[in-house]
């Protein structure tokens, strides 16, 4: 087996290519995810991004190449990943607490009947990681947006993953909340590896390890190099790189950060 | 009131319908939340119409053969189950307009149910009773099937509900987290399916999807759980059901349609109750 060959890889692409309707998406990737990197997945929308995450989760199959996952093609291996969606998708009126959201995270591993006091203790543990134990008898609706990211977290932790994969983490959460989501992310990231999708450049440039770019085509560079050039080369067109920082010195930033050239 | 009381015990079949109007409350308010979490509102209108062509069917074999096993509400049961199933394997394949499988599902089924009917002998008072339901003609072999299908349901929903409740969450991630999606859909669809069968019995094919969405959505307004909507979509259920009936009797008038007021007007008053406790 490819992962005892090398336990450190989790993810690896082989050649993979993906196209939709005849249309190319992904052309000859090659890549390979160790253990407990955060990696960010970037590119413009269309580029490839969701379909790369797709792939990973097993939800579609290559035309060619190779994909492993934790050594194991992903449909088997699907289990050991936890997946948290955008947190904008959901009918806010939907009759829901917070626990009984986390819970989902189990249901496919439950029999049937209700669950059992284990494995709620499980979803109250998940819970008490994202830091909203306090809300778990709350309606999911009443929930601000950066909060329901956090329960869709825990949902996706209930099962104890060995690998987390985001959606678009930041779109319509708060900067508060979105140094919160960080720090959680920090947390996990000790214990598991964590992949990202999203359009935030300055949120991944500022948080990630490196980054994976897509734009049919698939790169790979540390956060370091993510300098304006590989951003033309990816948009088609020179962008603004703005980082996020807390701290802002009348002078600026105090390191050298990565600026549009 | 009191004249509805003295002959509910003096009459079976007014017995009979009081027990149809509870036992298809409880299917109506449990399948129903279901329903209207889901917004799956216009599947269950497709399967309640389909339903016409197994009464159709059913009632042209029992009177024109003589096959007297084959009662309407047997035919009605066939039907929608077949209706489900072939709902269900068009929603898992993507690739179709799930909108067009309804309404050729809807109609096709009507066609088939009129065809037969107007091909049975004797007066055709058949037809509108399927229509808009006849809760006073249950007897007591269609009350012991009704039961049955009450059974099953609680049955399932109380084996499955966490699974079901994923799935109308959040499908995609169901699927991601090891849930049989296609399966628990197509019980689901089944599910809807016995619940129709129950409801056409008390409000008719063409009331089925108002008894089904208004307590539901009434409950909805009121609980933040989905078992609490439930609880009180059976209420709200059992009192529009009850309570039509026991409106209707003395003036005579349609027991099905008057359920429906009284289930709008309960919709309305928890609209009324959400806004003022906000």
């Amino acid at each position: 087996m490819d992962s005892s060959a090398c336990p450190d890889i989790v993810v690896s692409f082989e050649q993979v290519d993906f196209s939709f309707n005849g249309e190319p998406v992904l052309l000859d990737v090659n890549l390979q995810i160790h253990d407990r990197e955060m990696i960010g997945i970037i590119g413009p929308n269309g580029g490839g991004k969701t379909t790369l995450l797709r792939l990973i989760l097993g939800q579609l199959q290559p035309d060619r190449g190779k994909i492993l996952v934790f050594g194991q093609p992903p449909d088997k291996s699907s289990h050991r990943l936890g997946y948290v969606p955008q947190h904008m998708q959901f009918d806010s009126n939907f009759p829901v607490s917070v626990l009984d959201v986390v819970l989902m995270g189990l249901a496919g591993k439950s029999g049937p009947g209700p669950f059992s006091g284990k494995l709620k203790q499980t979803a109250e543990l998940a819970l008490a990681s994202v830091d909203l134990l306090a809300y778990r008898t709350r309606p999911f609706a009443e929930l601000s947006g950066g909060q329901r990211q956090r329960v869709l977290i825990a949902r996706a932790l209930a099962s104890s993953p060995d690998m987390l994969l985001f959606d678009e983490p930041t779109a319509n959460v708060d900067t508060s909340a979105g140094e919160k989501l960080y720090e959680i992310l920090e947390n996990l990231n000790r214990k598991m590896t964590i992949l990202i999708v999203s359009h935030d450049i300055g949120f991944v440039n500022h948080h990630i390890s490196s980054v994976v770019c897509v734009n049919q085509r698939v790169h790979v560079h540390p956060t370091s190099e993510l300098a304006g050039h590989n951003i033309i080369d990816l948009y088609g067109h020179d962008m603004s790189l703005i980082r996020h920082d807390h701290r802002c010195s009348i002078k600026g930033h105090s390191t050298n950060a990565p600026v549009s050239d | 009131m009191l004249q509805f009381l003295i002959d509910l015990q003096q009459f079976r079949f007014l017995q009979y319908a009081l027990l149809t109007g509870i036992m298809a409350s409880i299917a109506c308010g449990i399948v129903g939340s279901y329903v209207t979490v889901r917004r799956m509102t216009y599947i269950a209108g497709a399967i309640a119409h389909c339903t016409l062509g197994g009464m159709g069917v059913a009632g042209y074999f029992s009177k024109e053969q003589g096959w007297t096993f084959l009662t309407p509400l047997t035919g009605a049961t066939l039907a929608a189950l077949l209706a489900a199933l072939i709902i269900a394997y068009m929603l898992n394949r993507a690739s179709m307009r799930l909108d067009t499988v309804l309404s050729a599902v809807w109609a096709i089924g009507m066609a088939i149910g009129i065809i037969f009917i107007s091909k049975t002998g004797g007066y055709n008072e058949d037809l509108m009773s399927y229509l808009f339901g006849d809760i006073l003609m249950v007897s007591d072999r269609d009350l012991l099937l009704i039961a049955a299908l009450d059974l099953i349901l609680a049955v399932v929903v109380f084996f499955l509900y966490n699974q079901l409740l994923a799935i109308s969450f959040d499908e995609e991630f169901a699927r991601i987290s090891g849930i049989r999606v296609d399966l628990y859909n197509t019980v689901f669809l089944c599910l809807i399916a016995l619940t129709v069968v129950l409801l056409v019995q008390v409000v008719g094919i063409i009331l089925v999807v108002a008894l089904l969405s208004l307590p539901a959505a009434a409950a909805g307004k009121l609980a933040t759980r989905l078992p609490a909507m439930m609880l009180l979509a059976v209420f709200l259920s059992l009192v529009s059901t009850t309570g039509g009936l026991v409106i209707s009797y003395v003036p005579n008038l349609p027991a099905g349609a008057t359920i429906v007021i009284v289930a709008a007007l309960l919709y309305l008053g928890c609209s009324f109750l959400e806004k003022f406790r906000r």
